[in-house]
């Protein structure tokens, strides 16, 4: 019995030393295993995600179970949404747990609280049979670590927050009639929005609108922010002669910031920033995955804003508000620094549902001289085949007057450059491209008149 | 009065024949019945013991058995080859073997003490429960070294509930508890 005592201590030492998640069993002499809901409130969204309490013979392990497997922990699970109570706004979701230590194994632990019990009694929904277990999540609430898409898959519930009203809501097809639509967002809009994202949704906005009329057509509006948009449209009349009701489908295309608790790669709980598009829409067919924006890329020329060397031999900083040029005027037998910037013919454009939702800038990373050597002086001058970066010029330098044809038309010096140019959109999206090209350098030289 | 005495000795077994021929045809059942063995359960011992009750007793030694071993291995393998496929038991199987990898020490032991009064033994067709008390004989060690951090010593007891099925010849693990 002494021995026993002591060995009970010297575990129950041992265990808090461990880990703060072991604990002695309770009650010694079991293997089991029980899960329970906790929940961590991030901002003004409470996260819930499932603990496990495995007990084994003489102590206990309390694990949290990440949405996805992990080599640093054995427990993980998948979660799917089975049913939404659309008064009360409480969703129950079907929970598979997997032991990912025994070949993904399903556990199906004992739940501590009926509610989130086993839904293997559900006759209405006996797949759900299959699911270890069916937690569900009250208003207010969302499930930890669910990707910011549909896979939160409760994006319906969103639906819900988008009004769109029709005048005259019937209309005579026999007549031209012009109908007004008219959406607006509920005022709990954010909160749908959270829990139709499984996160925390700090900022959102109607970036386009997509509107399919009763008559086939389709219009489609800019951003609106959180307010709701108007338009008019006119219905053309047609041969039968009936009362038709004003059907409109009314897309939001919405793109939406926030924070959402995740699990890093050890399972435990961290907050995460996400963002992303998603739809909202009065159709009963819509699913909520929102529109993939669409990146046009930019069209984009090799140019750079020119600084001469002044007359006392400085080279001054650049003007960060000059317009590039592909084409530079420099002195005869003075430097000229070469700045690289892209000259935007038409400039990157972000897409949703073929609306312009927001316009990308574009700048050099770094740039490749690909030219001979100039004029300027060795430790002045770009070397043939150096590499800059955007903050460092190319300088150049001629010691010699401007070269003319046959025709005696002047012959500008070119400057061959190979850039690497980066593209950054509104949604966050950054491409890269290399632009090959040059500039072009007319000489003048004192006792011309100077460039125009 | 020898006669009527063979008269007697001829209705008696005629009557006999008939009930057993009704017991056999009682016993076979109509195709709506299923035949089922009676239940047999311990305490033992028992002078008309099922010898199912050894083989399903087997069946649960042998999962405890698994059950210790997994807790040095780390791995659930030889648990999983004695559990029904897809049952919450094949679920439990990892559950010894995963605290010995998440939390780098278990229980080790040497020995495994069933407690013989604690046999709880319910044998039907093709199920049976198991009820029993046991404990282990061995220590505290790291895992994976196996290093011990203590001497061996007596664990305290452990209750085991297991829900068994028979399936190719043999009984696995549906459910522990």
């Amino acid at each position: 019995m002494a021995r026993r005592a002591k060995y009970l201590a010297f575990v129950a030492a041992s265990v808090a030393a461990l880990s703060p998640s072991i604990a002695q069993s309770a009650e010694p002499g079991a293997i089991t295993l029980t899960v329970q809901l906790v929940s961590e409130q991030v901002g003004n969204t409470a996260h819930d995600y499932l603990q496990v309490t495995s007990v084994d013979r003489f102590a206990s392990a309390v694990h949290t179970v990440p949405t996805r497997p992990g080599s640093a922990y054995c427990l993980w699970s998948e979660w799917h949404l089975i049913r939404v109570n659309a008064v009360s706004h409480d969703r129950t979701y079907g929970v598979y747990i997997y032991d990912g230590c025994n070949n993904d194994a399903q556990v199906f632990p004992v739940p501590t609280d009926i509610r989130q019990g086993s839904c293997n009694n559900d006759d209405n929904l006996f797949p759900s049979g299959k699911f270890s277990v069916c937690p569900i999540i009250p208003e207010g609430h969302v499930p930890a670590g669910l990707p910011f898409d549909q896979h939160c898959e409760a994006l319906t519930e969103a639906d819900t927050s988008l009004f769109a009203n029709v005048d005259p809501p019937t209309y005579d097809t026999t007549k031209p009639t012009p109908l007004t639509l008219t959406t607006t967002f509920a005022s709990d809009m954010t909160q749908r929005l959270s829990e139709g994202t499984c996160s925390d949704v700090l900022d959102w906005r109607a970036v386009a609108w997509t509107v399919h009329w009763p008559d086939g057509t389709t219009d489609r509006a800019g951003g609106s922010g959180q307010s709701g948009i108007t338009l008019v449209h006119t219905i053309p009349a047609a041969k039968s002669d009936t009362s038709q009701q004003a059907s409109v489908v009314v897309i939001a295309h919405l793109h939406v910031m926030g924070q959402a608790l995740d699990f890093d790669q050890n399972g435990n709980p961290v907050v995460r920033s996400v963002g992303g598009y998603v739809d909202i829409s009065n159709s009963d067919s819509a699913t909520g995955s929102g529109a993939a924006p669409v990146d046009e890329p930019p069209l984009l020329a090799m140019g750079a804003i020119p600084i001469g060397q002044t007359g006392d031999g400085r080279l001054a900083e650049p003007d960060a508000s000059a317009a590039p040029v592909a084409r530079a005027v420099t002195i005869r037998g003075r430097l000229l620094a070469l700045w690289l910037s892209p000259i935007v013919v038409r400039p990157g454009v972000e897409m949703v549902d073929g609306v312009e939702v927001g316009i990308a800038t574009s700048r050099v990373l770094r740039w490749h001289y690909l030219g001979g050597p100039t004029d300027a002086p060795p430790s002045e001058g770009t070397t043939a085949g150096a590499h800059g970066s955007a903050d460092t010029p190319v300088v150049v330098q001629y010691d010699h007057a401007e070269r003319t044809d046959a025709q005696g038309n002047p012959i500008d010096e070119t400057v061959l450059l190979s850039v690497v140019v980066e593209t950054a959109y509104p949604d966050g999206t950054v491409q890269t491209t290399t632009l090959d090209g040059s500039i072009a350098v007319a000489i003048y030289y004192a006792g011309l008149t100077g460039p125009d | 009065m020898r006669r009527f005495a063979w008269q007697i000795g001829g209705i008696a077994v005629a009557l006999g024949a008939v009930l057993a021929l009704g017991i056999l045809v009682f016993a076979c059942g109509s195709p709506a019945t299923v035949h089922l063995s009676p239940a047999t359960t311990t305490p033992r011992p028992s002078p008309t013991a099922d010898p199912r009750i050894a083989e399903v007793e087997a069946a649960a030694k042998r999962y405890v058995e698994a059950v210790e071993q997994s807790a040095k291995t780390g791995s659930a393998t030889m648990v999983d080859q004695l559990v029904v496929h897809g049952s919450q038991a094949e679920g439990n199987a990892g559950i010894t073997a995963d605290f010995s990898r998440e939390n780098h020490y278990n229980f080790m032991s040497n020995r495994i003490d069933f407690v013989n009064s604690s046999w709880q033994v319910t044998v039907n067709s093709s199920t049976a429960s198991v009820s029993v008390q046991y404990s282990v004989f061995g220590h505290d060690a790291d895992w994976p070294s196996l290093r011990p951090r203590e001497s061996d010593h007596e664990s305290a007891p452990v209750r085991l509930t297991l829900e068994l099925e028979y399936q190719s010849g043999q009984w696995l693990v549906a459910q522990s508890t």
